[in-house]
């Protein structure tokens, strides 16, 4: 296959995945075939055990694809590279390095535009003032909240100016408060910055709140049940009734098949 | 009412071994216990006195933690070494590892006679015996620092593209800096034992044989003298290993 394909950002092509877990093989996705474009902003929900990591985790680069092809800003993905940052549930900084040594780590060997320190340090340091942790600089991340540690884990993932930034459930292990200043704040860093993001979650709130795009997979083997559009002007208001029908359209999906009610209260 | 507690803890803590001693005193003076074999606390303390003035205990002294230091120098290095080495790659851990697992069964002080044949009674073979005390527990608690690094934070590395020498430095090493602490404090009292029993076995110098010597002399007093040196030192150098800990896995 050629390497550029088309101007979406990310493509992926009937990608299917199997595990093998004590010589048995085990369906993790099946046949999934998305496109995302420049500059969109992307959930993916599912059940636990869907495979929605995985896939991100394919997209990352940490993942072999062996069956279909993922292709990001025209290149097909073999391996982590440049062109995407990672933002993960914990927020996985080093405890040994300060706020600046974290930010710092995540340059990549292959930057060639952050090899010179000063250039580093100065990025670094915009990066810390951009996240909003200007005077936690040498603070280690034990002496930060969670909330902080994941706007470290941010910048971080924002270090090299990626093209896809990828968030794996990263407000799951935030408490409720936090976790919506922290979906503002992705907000604001997406609309800032331009980037294409793609967060898995199994939050439908946060996923119809962030998405222009939200996609429901179906559970194990995981494969794209639907796809729905959030066509609701930013910023979102999560008790407008247009949210709400949004959302309720995904618990739908989602309980197809499994006779759950609608739960009355969100978040 | 916490505050009270902790103080009386303290006090008790100060107060024990001094009520401990005075009852030993008395038991003494007032021949509850035979004193040919149990010397009372002021004995001692004039054994101790008699040794520091003649220089003699000075010397004893010098001479086992100038071993201790030596052969925990050599042996802490090894261990960290060939814990890193077996740690990273698979095919020199198959290689030595059936080797090191019956090596390390052996008691070391058991290889003394072995050792004196090898190498005189010089302090070459108190020195390999103290840096096997020590090479065991490094090693062995090096390794288990390793593999106990967290996957998640091996992945960031692979993520961020580092190569492996990186990974080794700035993931690998920290993740296992405490284990490897708890290795040496191991090691390093391993060490201090192995010490005394070695100068027990064969030498002129050094607290173990000062408690030797004593024995035959039937100087129990300064026996006691030897024994809480012991005692004291070896907690002072577990105590110091404590504090370099702290210092170094700041984020522990």
């Amino acid at each position: 296959m050629s390497e550029k394909i088309s101007d979406n950002q990310i493509e992926i092509h009937h990608v299917s995945k199997q595990f093998r877990i004590d010589g048995k093989k085990i369906d993790i996705l099946n046949d999934i075939d998305l496109q995302f474009k420049k500059g969109e902003f992307i959930s993916i929900v599912g059940a636990s055990g869907c495979g929605k990591s995985t896939l991100l985790r394919m997209i990352s680069g940490l993942e072999t694809v062996e069956e279909g092809d993922i292709f990001v800003g025209g290149a097909r993905v073999n391996r982590p590279s440049l062109k995407t940052g990672m933002v993960y549930q914990e927020s996985r900084l080093f405890p040994w390095f300060n706020v600046t040594e974290n930010i710092e780590f995540g340059v990549s060997k292959n930057n060639k535009e952050l090899s010179d320190k000063k250039v580093r340090r100065k990025l670094t340091a915009e990066l810390i003032e951009f996240v909003g942790l200007k005077g936690f600089e040498k603070a280690f991340p034990k002496q930060l909240s969670g909330g902080m540690q994941q706007r470290v884990s941010i910048a971080r993932g924002l270090i090299n100016n990626p093209e896809v930034l990828l968030l794996d459930e990263p407000f799951g292990a935030l408490d409720a408060i936090t976790k919506i200043n922290m979906q503002n704040e992705i907000l604001r860093i997406w609309e800032s910055e331009k980037k294409t993001m793609v967060m898995v979650t199994h939050d439908i709130d946060e996923a119809v709140y962030l998405g222009d795009k939200v996609i429901v997979l179906s559970s194990r083997p995981g494969s794209v049940r639907k796809i729905i559009n959030v066509n609701l002007p930013r910023e979102r208001d999560r008790n407008s009734p247009e949210f709400a029908a949004v959302r309720s359209k995904i618990y739908k999906e989602f309980f197809k098949d499994a006779k759950i009610k609608e739960p009355e209260y969100y978040i | 009412m916490k505050r009270k507690k902790i103080i009386l803890d303290n006090i008790i803590f100060v107060l024990a071994p001094i009520v401990f001693i005075i009852i030993w005193q008395f038991a003494c003076n007032y021949q509850w216990v035979n004193t040919r074999i149990l010397p009372s606390p002021k004995e001692v303390f004039d054994a101790l006195r008699d040794l520091l003035a003649t220089n003699k205990f000075q010397q004893h002294l010098i001479a086992s933690v100038r071993r201790v230091a030596l052969g925990f120098a050599f042996g802490a290095t090894a261990g960290v070494l060939m814990g890193f080495l077996t740690g990273i790659s698979r095919t020199i851990d198959d290689f030595v590892g059936a080797a090191f697992s019956v090596l390390r069964s052996i008691p070391t002080i058991g290889l003394m006679p072995l050792l004196i044949l090898f190498y005189g009674i010089g302090e070459e073979s108190k020195l390999v015996v103290i840096g096997l005390g020590t090479f065991w527990s490094v090693l062995l608690n090096t390794q288990q620092g390793i593999s106990s690094t967290d996957i998640k934070l091996l992945e960031v590395g692979k993520m961020l593209e580092k190569n492996k020498l990186t990974v080794i430095l700035k993931i690998v090493l920290p993740a296992a800096l405490p284990s490897m602490f708890t290795g040496m404090r191991l090691g390093l009292s391993n060490a201090w034992k192995s010490v005394v029993a070695a100068e027990m076995i064969a030498s002129v110098r050094g607290i173990g044989y000062m408690i030797s010597y004593a024995r035959e002399m039937f100087q129990t007093d300064v026996m006691f003298v030897g024994l809480f040196t012991l005692g004291i030192i070896g907690l002072a150098l577990d105590i110091l290993l404590l504090q370099l800990q702290k210092k170094l896995v700041f984020w522990g």
